[in-house]
């Protein structure tokens, strides 16, 4: 599947994993990352992130799209649910591109302050991914 | 109208049938002037049909009525006898024999000259003077005669006489006046001279020969029409002559019958005795002839003859001479020459008579067929007006069109004018006009019929909508010489028609309006997408450039990705445009693939069918024929079909939200797209309903979008309906007419 990981080795403790089935999206967010100086994974789907993540070896943050296309597959929120319950704390960002998904349920998982409607300010999406990462550090 | 035969005659009601001894004696009832005299005589008698009872009935009383009229008869030539020679100045059994004879058909005859026989005999034991030979060798003589006369009218033909044709009288005349005297006269004669009866004098022979044949003659110009005249009318007489025709008939009888006793029976008149006498008949006889007919002219012929037979039996009147015999002759030729022309001008009379009634009746039958034609014309030319309709011909060597007065009104056209085809393509609308142009010069060219709507634009340019329907019309060389046709003003329909389009295309344009804010929130996804992608895209480029060794390749990795994502969007923008597209008063059907229009439709849903998580099989059948269709509306319906489906398969896991679009042909040669859902299904009560307007299973439907559809597709002169599916879950079915 399409996944990047071509700074996997560098600054481990600063990886952001991108999740998105949308490949324009996905490219054009770790490029901005990258540029920034993070280290940056993408997923085109949430198999495709549980198949490379493991429990030792979780990124710093985790940028979730909720809609991950196809009947068949997990969305953005089963992912995050499913890491909740498997006891994984990963910090993560939801993305959606859908007015129709309440913000109550956006907020229930991740925080007021933890999702994104697309289109969304370049400069507030790098400030929240880096308040995550830095979130993530303190703790 | 007279029926010229027994057969024609039997098939016409008008016509009244007498039986006589098998013998049909049929007399015309419609007459122009003098039914009475209208004689047509069959003898194919229609006697098998009728028991045996009435058949020896029928026969029984002629053969007597034959054997007494022959005793009387016989009776009466004994005694109106030549005073020197003694034999029969006027002896009727020859016309009642031969009347039987004509009357009856051959294989009868026997019976009647039996019938005959026996009368003559019976008048032998009656006169003392009558010896049996010479009673039976003039019964033979009467035989000879009636033979000969009933024979060769048969054989000419003429076994029906007819007194009402020149011809026909002329040939009865040469028969019965000519040729059975003649026969008879020499069979009487050779009997008389070789049984030694004969009184004293010169050339015997030929002396009974001329008394013989001219008082058969006589009986033959005579007494012998009247009979037949009698039989052959004498029961239609009295249904068919008025109170006025009896009194003028009375008064020439008795005029007549005075005048020839005057001058047949009187004394001398003087000076002027002969000619007066002599002529002192004729104008009852021309009355007769002119104003009657041969019946009644033969009729007075023997009031005349029986006046001067008393005239001359007493030495009275003109014919009186010494020796008496040689008056009778003179009588005879007096007769005989007033007789034959009285009798065929009475038959001209007839025949230009019946002339000038079939005349008559043809100048009456046209003159009704005129009325008939005007009143016609009249009545077309009111409903043409009231139907809106004008008639024009285009005569294809002058090029000039004729039109009725409403045709010219249609066109706009002032009464005075004549237009060529030229001058009424020019008044057609400039964007019909080539059009219309090429086909009426096609129909021409293909010989086949023209029809055409188009506008006109009047001198006052008003627009007017005109439908044309014409066809050719060839010479007898197959060359077309003109096209004629009708032309109806449409105008109002067609305002109607485009009214009714507009109202449609504006139903439909809300019908898409609605369908898109329907999908508004997944056309908004597949904008965000590409527009997300962008704005990152660029600051990523930006950040690059700032570097002091900027990555120059990974910033034209990041335009192109930037302009492939704007171009991404821009397919949403016109996909919404495209749906958006009002085209009210715009004519837009074209050929369609049915296929290509299913796949634009998906195209369109694709956000949302993915959004909904429904997994889409296609099974596109290509080429198929194409269909006549507005492209925006079809995809329109396929939208709302898809989208429906998705909805109804809101409530399914996952895995069950599979969505089947296809195309393919049906039986009938229509075109088929379906849309198979694993929803619920629609409750059979509601498979019609559904499309009905504000019929809707949704919270927060309007429940147009189906109704809509099906108006799109009825003008589309499709179908559109839904079945439920065995394995659950409905198919939609839009099926449309190839084109032609």
């Amino acid at each position: 599947m399409a996944t990047q990981s071509d700074h996997w080795h560098r600054q481990p403790d600063e990886w952001v994993a991108i999740v998105d089935d949308d490949g324009s999206v996905r490219t054009a967010l770790a490029r901005v990352l990258r540029a920034e100086g993070l280290r940056v994974d993408t997923f085109c789907t949430a198999q495709d992130y549980l198949a490379a993540s493991t429990s030792s070896n979780a990124p710093s943050c985790l940028v979730l799209d909720i809609h991950l296309g196809g009947a068949s597959r997990m969305s953005g929120f089963e992912l995050h649910d499913f890491l909740a319950e498997s006891g994984v704390a990963v910090p993560i960002i939801l993305m959606t591109a859908h007015d129709e998904v309440p913000s109550a349920d956006l907020a229930r998982r991740v925080g007021s302050d933890g999702y994104l409607r697309k289109p969304f300010e370049c400069d507030a999406f790098v400030n929240l991914v880096r308040r995550t990462i830095r979130a993530t550090a303190s703790d | 109208m007279t029926c010229r035969g027994y057969d024609e005659a039997r098939s016409c009601p008008r016509h009244a049938e007498t039986r006589f001894a098998g013998v049909a004696l049929i007399a015309d009832e419609g007459a122009w002037m003098n039914p009475s005299d209208q004689i047509v005589i069959g003898t194919r008698g229609a006697i098998g049909r009728a028991d045996a009872s009435t058949r020896h009935h029928r026969v029984a009383l002629p053969v007597l009525a034959v054997c007494v009229a022959t005793f009387l008869g016989s009776q009466f030539g004994a005694v109106v006898r030549f005073p020197d020679a003694g034999s029969a100045i006027l002896f009727p059994p020859y016309a009642v024999l031969t009347a039987a004879l004509i009357l009856s058909p051959p294989s009868r005859w026997w019976v009647f000259l039996f019938a005959s026989f026996v009368g003559h005999m019976l008048t032998v034991s009656f006169a003392d003077s009558l010896t049996v030979a010479f009673a039976a060798s003039t019964e033979l003589a009467n035989f000879a005669r009636a033979l000969s006369i009933a024979g060769a009218l048969r054989w000419l033909k003429q076994d029906r006489p007819r007194f009402d044709s020149l011809d026909g009288t002329a040939v009865f005349l040469a028969v019965a006046g000519l040729l059975a005297p003649a026969v008879g006269a020499t069979v009487g004669a050779t009997f008389v001279v070789s049984l030694g009866q004969v009184t004293p004098g010169p050339e015997p022979y030929w002396r009974i020969w001329r008394t013989w044949f001219l008082s058969n003659t006589i009986v033959g110009v005579t007494l012998l029409p009247l009979i037949l005249a009698v039989f052959a009318h004498g029961h239609t007489f009295r249904r068919t002559v008025n109170g006025k025709r009896v009194a003028e008939l009375s008064l020439l009888f008795g005029g007549l019958a005075a005048v020839s006793l005057v001058a047949l029976v009187g004394s001398t008149l003087g000076a002027f005795d002969l000619p007066v006498r002599l002529y002192a008949p004729l104008p009852f006889l021309l009355w007769a002839a002119m104003r009657f007919g041969p019946a009644t002219t033969s009729a007075s012929l023997l009031i005349v003859t029986a006046f001067a037979i008393t005239g001359v039996m007493n030495g009275l009147g003109p014919f009186a001479r010494t020796p008496s015999d040689d008056g009778v002759l003179s009588l005879y030729l007096f007769l005989v020459f007033t007789s034959v022309p009285s009798l065929l001008l009475a038959a001209l009379m007839k025949e230009r008579l019946q002339v000038l009634a079939v005349l008559h009746d043809d100048i009456a039958e046209r003159k009704r067929a005129q009325d008939a034609l005007q009143s016609g014309e009249e009545r077309m030319a009111l409903a043409a007006t009231s139907a809106n309709l004008g008639f024009w011909a285009w005569n294809l060597r002058t090029d000039v069109v004729w039109l009725s007065d409403h045709g010219r009104d249609v066109f706009g056209l002032p009464m005075s004018f004549d237009p060529t085809c030229e001058h009424l393509i020019a008044r057609v609308h400039e964007e019909d006009r080539q059009r219309v142009s090429e086909a009426c010069a096609d129909a021409v060219t293909r010989r086949e019929p023209c029809e055409q709507e188009f506008r006109t634009v009047r001198d006052d340019g008003k627009q007017r909508w005109l439908s044309l329907k014409g066809r050719l019309e060839f010479d007898g060389d197959g060359i077309p010489t003109q096209m004629v046709g009708v032309v109806i003003d449409v105008t109002e329909r067609k305002r109607a028609e485009i009214e009714l389009q507009d109202r449609r295309q504006e139903l439909a344009h809300l019908g898409r309006v609605a369908t898109l804010g329907q999908m508004s929130g997944a056309l908004a996804h597949e904008l965000r997408q590409p527009l997300t992608a962008i704005q990152f895209n660029a600051r990523a480029a930006q950040n690059i450039l700032e570097k002091e060794e900027p990555d120059l390749a990974e910033v034209r990795a990041i335009l192109k990705d930037i302009a492939h994502d704007d171009a991404r969007a821009g397919e949403v923008i016109a996909r919404l445009r495209s749906l958006l597209k009002k085209g009210v008063g715009q004519p837009t059907f074209e050929p369609l693939q049915l296929s290509a229009v299913v796949e634009d439709g998906l195209d369109i849903a694709r956000g949302d069918v993915m959004a909904r998580g429904v997994a889409v099989t296609t099974e596109l059948e290509s080429p198929l024929s194409p269909v006549y269709g507005d492209r925006v509306e079809l995809q329109q319906v396929l939208v709302n079909l898809v989208l429906n489906a998705c909805e109804a398969m809101g409530c399914n896991a996952p895995e069950d939200r599979r969505l089947t679009v296809g195309t393919t042909c049906d039986d009938a040669g229509f075109v088929v797209a379906y849309v198979v859902d694993r929803g619920t299904g629609i409750r059979p009560d509601k498979l019609e309903q559904v499309f009905e307007p504000f019929v809707t299973s949704k919270p927060d439907g309007l429940g147009l979008g189906l109704a809509i559809c099906r108006t799109i597709v009825n003008a589309h002169r499709g179908r559109l309906w839904a079945t439920n599916n065995p394995e659950g879950g409905a198919t939609f079915y839009l099926a449309l007419p190839p084109c032609a």
